[in-house]
């Protein structure tokens, strides 16, 4: 077992939209469901072999605010909770509907005013590598989601 | 040892295997269980609207692809996720918000045609 500790590089994307940053932030956070692909990236779209399905969103507009998949028998699959609430400037949440071994990830989405509208970056970081996953293994998720907190808790949410 | 800081122009053989590997719904929902904790075969084909000798097609495509590994107990094979298929896993959230973002961008051209806060 490796002991380096290494991490990936954050995946980044950025994208203008023709809006301004109040209207470009309400558009990613509480409409998210307008335009997330659920049709193609549901939890429920994999599981449950087609028994279930992804009927929306929920995105909780608040600090520690959840982000939940609403599934057609009434249930909820949560997906990560708000850990910088910041509007129009900037909303972090942590993620965990994906698929990685080691901690939650965590995703940074900061808004800025050009004159086209608003620049939108996104900052998906979190991936620890070899090692540094397989060291959160031993620790467990739970320290994981812990030290995703206090790392962030300077400027964000509690 | 270290990873490449960014993944290659050219996916490899072995990289293309790995995404094709977390293309599929099924088995997405399996390292979502594993996530929880090892299981095996048996357990996850208990949890699964799949036959156990599918759960276990699907386990094989997993571990050639380096998402999973496994530790004999006993007579049966316990399934975990495999640390190093980070990198993969990376890679395709890395496509999925390429997608995203474009489905986002187009929103808001909409909303800034039907007059929600246009600057232009």
């Amino acid at each position: 077992m490796e002991d380096v500790k290494q991490s990936l590089p954050p995946v980044v994307r950025s994208v203008v939209v023709p809006l301004p940053p109040a209207d470009a932030f309400l558009l990613f956070t509480r409409d998210m469901e307008e335009w997330w692909p659920l049709d193609t990236f549901s939890v429920a779209a994999d599981s449950h072999g087609g028994a279930l399905r992804a009927t929306g969103l929920v995105f909780e507009q608040r600090c520690g605010g959840r982000i939940a998949e609403r599934l057609s028998d009434g249930s909820e699959a949560e997906w990560g909770r708000v850990l910088v609430w910041d509007p129009p400037s900037h909303v972090a949440f942590s993620w965990k509907p994906t698929l990685e071994a080691g901690p939650f990830t965590r995703v940074d989405v900061t808004f800025t005013e050009t004159s086209r509208g608003s620049r939108v970056e996104l900052v998906h970081s979190g991936w620890a590598a070899h090692g540094a996953a397989a060291a959160g293994l031993r620790h467990g998720y739970s320290k994981g989601w812990v030290a995703v907190l206090d790392r962030f808790r300077a400027g964000a949410c509690g | 040892m270290t990873a490449p800081a960014v993944a290659p122009a050219s996916a490899t053989a072995a990289q293309e295997r790995a995404l094709d590997a977390i293309g599929d719904r099924s088995r997405r929902d399996i390292l979502r269980r594993l996530r929880r904790g090892p299981l095996a075969v048996s357990q996850l084909a208990e949890h699964l609207p799949v036959t156990r000798p599918a759960v276990s097609q699907h386990l094989k495509v997993l571990l050639e692809a380096g998402l999973v590994a496994f530790d004999r107990d006993g007579t049966r094979n316990v399934y975990r996720l495999d640390p190093r298929g980070a990198e993969t896993v990376r890679e395709w959230t890395d496509a999925l918000w390429g997608d995203a973002l474009d489905r986002y961008a187009s929103r808001a051209e909409q909303r800034a045609q039907d007059g929600h806060g246009t600057l232009i």
